[in-house]
C-alpha cells in the first residue's frame, strides 16, 4: 500500500521517466486544464508549480494537506460566523436552522478529548462519541491526520507563526527539555480530573480553546459592527483569562512553530496514542543522503536526527515527501519493511517519557479536581442554566465550556460565568434575565451543545422546560408598592405566548355597603408558577424600562430564581410529560362543584 | 396589541361599554380588547391574510367581513369556515381587521348583532338584510329577529342547563375563602374581594369564578344574603365577561329588579335579536340611574342617538361627567366626531369634583379626544413640508422616529436614536410599510416585536399629529413616552404612558 500523495518539491521527474504523468489523476487533470498548468515531463516547471512554489516549499510539497487545512479553516469560520448568528428571520431557531447544512457544532464534535473527557466524567454515553470514533477511524489511515489536516486551532497557528512566529527570533528555543512530552502529562492530568468527575479539558483541549478565542475576541467585533456595540455584554475576568490562554496558546509560537501542537495539546496526544493502532506510517530508505532538509522542514518534530519517523507525532502532512531531494521518503503500510534506513545513525538523544512527568501529570489532575470542586459549595444561588440542561451534578460533568451556546443564543441571554463564582462554574452559561429574555421562538443552545448538557429539545419542548421561576418582590413592584400602573411584565409574557403571569387587583377601595369603587387600585402581577418557564423576558423588560430608562427601581421587581422546584432537570424523559403530570395533580385537587339553579 | 388608533378608540369606547362596568376601569386595555372581540365582533380586512388551516389555504381579501372572536395582544383571531364546512381559526395582526362597527370608518354601514360566541347552540341573530335607508342612517340599530317570547323560551332554557364548559373547567379556591358573603368585600378572605381582585382582572379564571359562585349557593342554601348576591354577581358575569346573554338575562330575572340588572336584562334582549324588548324596558326605567350610564350608551347602540342624548341632558345636573362623556361616546359612534370632542371637553371643564367617579371619566374623555386628535384627524393634506422627529417607549427605551414630509408625501420615516436589543426586524419592517401606505393605520405590526412596531408606529403618528397642529411637539414631553394630544385635554392619563407602548 503506498498512500503518497506529495509533490517532488525539488526536482523534476527524470528524463523518460513518465511514470508519475501516467497516473490515472494526472491524466484525467491533464486532459482537463490547460496544458501550460502542467510541467513538462522532463522539461519546465508548469503554472501550478511555479504558483505553489512561489508560495512556500509546504504548499509545493503537499498541497493537498494545505487545501484540506483551508477548506476545513474556512469551515469553521463559516460555521462560527454565519450559521451561528441567529438573527435575520423573526425565528430566531430557524434562521440558525437553515443554513445549517452541517452541524454547527461538528468540529467540537470531532474533538475526541471533547467527548472522551465528559462521558469519563458524568459516566455516560455521550452522543459526540460517535464522531470522535469516526474521526479516530480515519486517523488509522492517516494518523494524526486531524493535527495536520483539520484541526482549525492548528491553522490557525500556522498562519500566526507565518506571519508573526517567523519575524520573532529573539524567543526562539533550541535545546529540548522536559516539555517534550508534556502533552501526555496533561492528558493524564484531564483524564484523571475526569475520573472523578471534574471536567478540566475545556481549558486545554484544541476546540474549545480556538471556539472561546473567537467568541470572546472576534464575536463581539461581529455583534458590534453588526448590530451596535451596546449589545455586547461587558466581559468579565473569566472571559479575560479566556483571552489570555487563548493569546497564549499562539504565542508559543514564538518559541517554536506549531509549539502548542507538537507539545502541550492533549486532544493532540489523544491522537497520538491513536497513533499505535496506525495502518500507514512515514518510512526513509536507505538511499538517504543525510541532508537534514526533512528535519528542518517537518512542523511536528516528528523526524528527529536520525531522519526516520516517531510515529505518535507525524501527522502524514508529506512536506518531507516533497522536500526530499532523493525521493528516499515513503508513505506506506506500517509494515513494509524493504530498504529502510538505519535507526539511532547519528544517535538522537531524544527525551525519554520521564516517570517524574507521569505522576506529576497524576497529581495535577488530582489536585485540579480537589482544587475546582472547592469553591462551589460557596455559589449560594442556584445559576439559570439553558432551557433543557440537564441535572446541575451531571451538567458540570458535561459541559465542556466551549461557548457555542452563546454564539448561538440570540441577544446574549446566555453568557459566561465569570471567575467570581468558582472555578467550577467558570466559563459555563448562565441565563442572565436582565441583560435579556429567552426568546420563546429559539431553541439554537441545545442543538449545538456537543456534548448533550443540553439537551437538543424540539421547540414544543423547549417551550415547556422550566430553567427557573419569575417571582415578584412585592415591595417593590410598583403596583403593589402603590406607586402606578404597570403591566409590562405581563405583556411581555403573553406577547411571548407564555400566558403565565396573571393580573391581582391590590389596594382596592370598597364602598360602605363593600361594593368596590371602580378605578381605585392597582393591577399587580401574579405569577402563574405552573406556566412560568423562567425565560426572564418579564425580568428584562422590567429591567429595562422601570430600572435603567425610567430610573424607578434599583433592580427588575420581577426576578426569575432557579433550583429546586423552580426548573425542571432531567436527563431523560419529556418536558411536556412533566407538565401534564401537575396539571393532572392540580386538577385532581380541584372541586367539584354543581349548577345550581333551585332557589 | 392593536393598531394605536384602534386601541385609543377602544380605551374609550369599550373601557365602558359594552359591559364592563363591572371591569371597568381598574383593568388594563388588554382586557377590555379581549373583552370587546370576544362578542364576536364584525370586521373588515383591511390587509389580506392568508394562512393554513389544517391544511387548507385559506386566503382572504382586502374588504373581506369577517368574525373575530378574540383580539388580544396586537392579534385577532377570525373565524373563518371551511370548504368542508368546519369552523376553524386564523390568527393574524390585529391592524389587519378594523371593526364595521366602528362608526368613524364606516358611518353608514348596516350593523348585525352578532351572535355570542359562548353560545354557539344559538342560531345567529344575524339580519341579512341591508337596513334599507327609511329614516336617518342609524348605523348600530340591531335588527328584530326574535319575538320576546322565542327569546325568554331561549333565556328559560339555557339558565337551566350548565354551560358545556363546566365538566372541563376545574375551580380552585384558596380554602379559607368565606363564601358567605357575610364580610361584604372586607377582608382578602370575602369572595365578593376574591372574585373582583383575583377573578376578574384574569380572562382565563371567568369560568372558574362562575364555578365559584355556584359552590357558595351551593354551599348556603337558603340563606337570602348568598343568593341575593350570587345572582348578582351572576348577572354581571355572564353578561359582562362571558357575553353568554341568555345565562345573563336568566340571573338578571333572578335577581330583581333594580335598574342595575334591568339594564343588564335589556342588553341581553337586544343582543338575543330582541331589540323592541329592550326599548320597552328603557322606557319603563324612565331615565339613567346608572352609575356609568349604561342606558345612554344601551339607547346609543339601539340606534337612538336622540334619545341618548336627551337622557344625557337630563342626567347632566346631577352627574355631569357620566352624562357628557356618555353622549360623547355615543356621537362618535354615529360618526359626528366635533359634537363628540364638544362633549368630551364639557367633561374636561366640569370643576367641581360632584361623582365619586369623576376623576376616572376624565381620564377617559381625555384618551377619546387624544385619539381622535391624533389618528382619527390625521391628515397629509394638513401637513407642512418639513422633517419631523418624535418618539416613543420602546421594547427597552425611547425609539425616536424622524419623518420626512413633502407635498403632502412621507417621503420617508428613519430609525433615529434607539437601543432596542430584543426585537430588531421591526426596525427594518415597519417604516417601508409607513411610507408604503402614507398613513399610520393599518400597518402589520412585526410579529413578536409588536413592542418595537408600535413604538414606531405611535411615535410617527405624534411626529405628523404635532406638525399638522402647528409643528409643536406636543406637551413638548417626547421620550418619556407620554402619548398627549395638542392642548390641555390632549394628555393621556392613567395608564395611557404604557397603554401606547403596547
Amino acid at each position: 500500500m503506498r498512500l503518497n500523495f506529495f509533490l517532488p518539491f525539488p526536482r523534476r521527474p527524470k528524463p523518460g521517466n513518465d511514470r508519475l504523468l501516467k497516473r490515472p489523476a494526472r491524466a484525467l487533470a491533464t486532459r482537463v486544464f490547460p496544458a501550460g498548468w502542467f510541467s513538462e515531463s522532463a522539461g519546465k516547471a508548469g503554472l501550478l508549480r511555479k504558483t505553489l512554489k512561489k508560495i512556500g516549499p509546504t504548499w509545493a510539497s503537499s498541497p493537498v494537506r494545505r487545501i484540506c487545512q483551508t477548506v476545513c479553516f474556512l469551515a469553521f469560520l463559516w460555521l462560527f460566523f454565519y450559521v451561528c448568528w441567529p438573527y435575520g428571520t423573526k425565528d430566531y431557531a430557524q434562521a440558525m436552522s437553515q443554513k445549517e447544512w452541517i452541524p454547527a457544532a461538528s468540529f467540537l464534535a470531532i474533538d475526541p478529548l471533547v467527548s472522551l473527557s465528559t462521558a469519563l466524567a458524568a459516566k455516560s454515553w455521550v452522543w459526540s462519541l460517535v464522531w470522535a470514533g469516526g474521526i479516530l477511524l480515519v486517523c488509522v489511515v492517516i494518523p494524526r491526520g486531524f493535527c495536520g489536516y483539520i484541526c482549525p486551532l492548528g491553522t490557525l497557528i500556522d498562519l500566526f507563526d507565518w506571519l508573526v512566529g517567523k519575524r520573532v527570533e529573539r524567543f526562539r528555543v533550541r535545546k529540548d527539555g522536559w516539555w517534550m512530552n508534556l502533552k501526555y502529562y496533561l492528558l493524564l492530568a484531564v483524564m484523571i480530573s475526569s475520573f472523578f468527575g471534574v471536567l478540566i479539558s475545556g481549558f486545554v483541549a484544541a476546540i474549545p480553546v480556538i471556539t472561546r478565542g473567537f467568541l470572546f475576541v472576534l464575536a463581539p467585533l461581529q455583534m458590534g459592527t453588526l448590530r451596535g456595540f451596546y449589545q455586547v455584554p461587558p466581559p468579565n475576568l473569566g472571559q479575560w483569562f479566556s483571552i489570555l490562554l487563548f493569546f497564549g496558546v499562539l504565542a508559543m509560537g514564538l518559541w517554536r512553530p506549531r509549539f502548542w501542537c507538537r507539545y502541550v495539546c492533549p486532544s493532540g496526544a489523544l491522537f497520538s496514542i491513536g497513533n499505535l493502532f496506525r495502518a500507514t506510517e512515514r518510512k526513509v530508505e536507505d538511499t538517504c543522503i543525510h541532508c537534514n532538509a526533512c528535519v528542518e522542514i517537518c512542523p511536528f518534530d516528528a523526524i528527529k536526527a536520525d531522519f526516520t519517523t516517531r510515529t505518535s507525532d507525524c501527522t502524514l502532512c508529506q512536506t518531507c515527501g516533497g522536500v526530499c531531494p532523493v525521493h528516499a521518503i515513503k508513505f506506506v503500510d506500517r509494515f513494509n519493511l524493504s530498504n529502510l534506513k538505519e535507526k539511532n545513525d547519528p544517535p538522537t538523544l531524544e527525551t525519554p517519557l520521564s516517570r517524574r512527568g507521569w505522576i506529576g501529570g497524576l497529581l495535577a489532575g488530582a489536585a485540579a479536581a480537589f482544587i475546582i470542586r472547592l469553591p462551589t459549595a460557596a455559589v449560594a444561588k442556584p445559576v439559570i442554566r439553558p432551557p433543557g440542561s440537564v441535572p446541575e451534578d451531571q451538567f458540570l460533568d458535561l459541559c465542556i465550556r466551549c461557548g457555542e451556546c452563546f454564539k448561538a443564543c440570540p441577544n446574549n441571554v446566555l453568557q459566561p460565568m465569570g471567575l467570581s463564582s468558582g472555578l467550577d462554574n467558570l466559563w459555563t452559561p448562565e441565563a442572565v434575565p436582565s441583560w435579556s429574555g429567552c426568546e420563546p421562538s429559539c431553541n439554537n443552545c441545545g442543538q449545538v451543545c456537543p456534548t448533550g448538557a443540553i439537551r437538543a429539545l424540539p421547540m414544543a419542548e423547549k417551550r415547556v422546560a422550566r430553567m427557573g421561576l419569575a417571582i415578584v418582590d412585592e415591595n417593590t413592584c410598583l403596583p403593589y408598592a402603590g406607586k402606578e400602573a404597570c403591566q409590562l411584565c405581563v405583556d411581555e409574557c403573553n406577547a411571548a405566548d407564555y400566558k403565565a403571569i396573571d393580573f391581582q387587583l391590590v389596594h382596592a377601595s370598597y364602598d360602605t355597603q363593600g361594593i368596590p369603587i371602580d378605578g381605585t387600585g392597582y393591577l399587580a402581577p401574579v405569577v402563574n408558577a405552573e406556566l412560568c418557564v423562567g425565560c426572564g423576558l418579564c425580568q428584562t423588560r422590567c429591567s429595562n424600562v422601570n430600572f435603567k430608562t425610567k430610573g424607578l427601581l434599583k433592580e427588575s421587581a420581577i426576578v426569575v430564581e432557579a433550583g429546586g422546584s423552580n426548573e425542571d432537570r432531567i436527563s431523560t424523559g419529556s418536558y411536556l410529560q412533566l407538565r401534564a403530570d401537575r396539571q393532572e395533580a392540580i386538577r385532581k385537587k380541584s372541586v367539584h362543584s354543581t349548577y345550581k339553579v333551585d332557589f | 396589541m392593536l393598531g394605536d388608533e384602534r386601541e385609543v378608540q377602544l380605551h374609550s369606547k369599550l373601557m365602558r361599554t359594552p359591559g364592563p362596568r363591572f371591569l371597568s376601569a381598574a383593568c388594563g386595555i388588554f382586557l377590555v380588547a379581549l373583552h370587546a372581540g370576544g362578542a364576536g365582533t364584525e370586521c373588515t380586512l383591511v390587509n389580506p391574510v392568508s394562512a393554513d388551516v389544517a391544511g387548507q389555504k385559506v386566503d382572504l381579501a382586502v374588504g373581506q367581513k369577517v368574525t373575530v372572536v378574540g383580539v388580544y395582544n396586537g392579534k385577532a383571531t377570525i373565524q373563518v369556515t371551511l370548504s368542508d364546512g368546519s369552523v376553524n381559526f386564523v390568527q393574524t395582526a390585529a391592524a389587519n381587521v378594523q371593526p364595521v362597527a366602528a362608526p368613524l370608518e364606516a358611518p353608514a354601514a348596516s350593523q348585525t348583532a352578532p351572535p355570542p360566541a359562548t353560545t354557539p347552540q344559538l342560531a345567529p341573530a344575524v339580519s341579512e338584510s341591508p337596513a334599507t335607508a327609511t329614516s336617518t342612517p342609524a348605523p348600530n340599530a340591531p335588527a328584530q329577529t326574535r319575538t320576546k317570547e322565542e327569546v325568554d323560551a331561549l333565556i328559560e332554557q339555557a339558565g337551566n342547563t350548565a354551560p358545556d364548559w363546566w365538566d372541563s373547567t376545574s375551580l380552585t379556591f384558596p380554602p379559607n375563602l368565606d363564601l358567605s358573603w357575610k364580610s361584604q368585600g372586607k377582608g382578602p378572605q370575602d369572595i365578593g374581594a376574591y372574585l373582583w381582585n383575583v377573578i376578574q382582572p384574569n380572562p382565563g379564571k371567568w369560568k372558574e369564578g362562575v364555578k365559584l359562585v355556584h359552590e357558595a349557593l351551593s354551599r348556603y342554601k337558603g340563606d337570602p344574603t348568598v343568593e341575593d348576591r350570587s345572582a348578582h354577581c351572576l348577572a354581571h358575569i355572564y353578561t359582562e365577561m362571558l357575553c353568554d346573554f341568555p345565562r345573563g338575562a336568566f340571573w338578571a330575572k333572578k335577581a330583581g329588579a333594580d335598574s342595575g340588572m334591568s339594564i343588564i336584562q335589556a342588553e341581553c334582549y337586544m343582543k338575543l335579536g330582541c331589540p323592541s324588548a329592550s326599548v320597552e324596558i328603557l322606557n319603563g326605567l324612565g331615565s339613567d340611574q346608572t352609575r356609568h350610564g349604561q342606558a345612554i350608551k344601551l339607547w346609543a347602540e339601539l340606534g337612538n342617538l336622540d334619545t341618548a342624548l336627551a337622557w344625557a341632558e337630563n342626567l347632566a345636573p346631577s352627574d355631569p361627567t357620566v352624562a357628557y362623556l356618555s353622549a360623547g361616546d355615543a356621537c362618535r359612534r354615529f360618526g359626528k366626531v366635533q359634537q363628540a370632542l364638544d362633549y368630551y371637553q364639557k367633561v374636561l371643564d366640569v370643576k367641581q369634583q360632584v361623582q365619586r367617579d369623576d376623576p376616572v371619566n376624565k381620564k377617559r374623555a381625555a384618551a377619546a379626544i387624544a385619539a381622535i386628535k391624533l389618528f382619527d384627524s390625521l391628515d397629509l393634506e394638513k401637513i407642512p413640508d418639513g422633517t419631523y422627529r418624535s418618539s416613543s417607549i420602546g421594547y427597552v427605551g425611547p425609539v425616536e422616529v424622524i419623518v420626512a414630509v413633502s407635498n403632502h408625501h412621507i417621503d420617508s420615516v428613519k430609525i433615529g436614536s434607539q437601543h432596542e436589543k430584543q426585537f430588531y426586524s421591526s426596525l427594518v419592517d415597519v417604516p417601508p410599510q409607513i411610507v408604503a401606505k402614507q398613513s399610520v393605520k393599518g400597518i402589520d405590526t412585526t410579529t413578536g416585536a409588536t413592542v418595537t412596531s408600535e413604538a414606531i408606529i405611535y411615535a410617527t403618528a405624534k411626529a405628523l399629529s404635532a406638525a399638522q397642529n402647528g409643528g409643536v411637539q406636543p406637551g413638548g414631553d417626547q421620550g418619556n413616552g407620554n402619548q398627549g394630544g395638542a392642548g390641555e385635554g390632549g394628555r393621556r392619563g392613567g395608564r395611557g404612558e404604557g397603554d401606547g407602548d403596547h
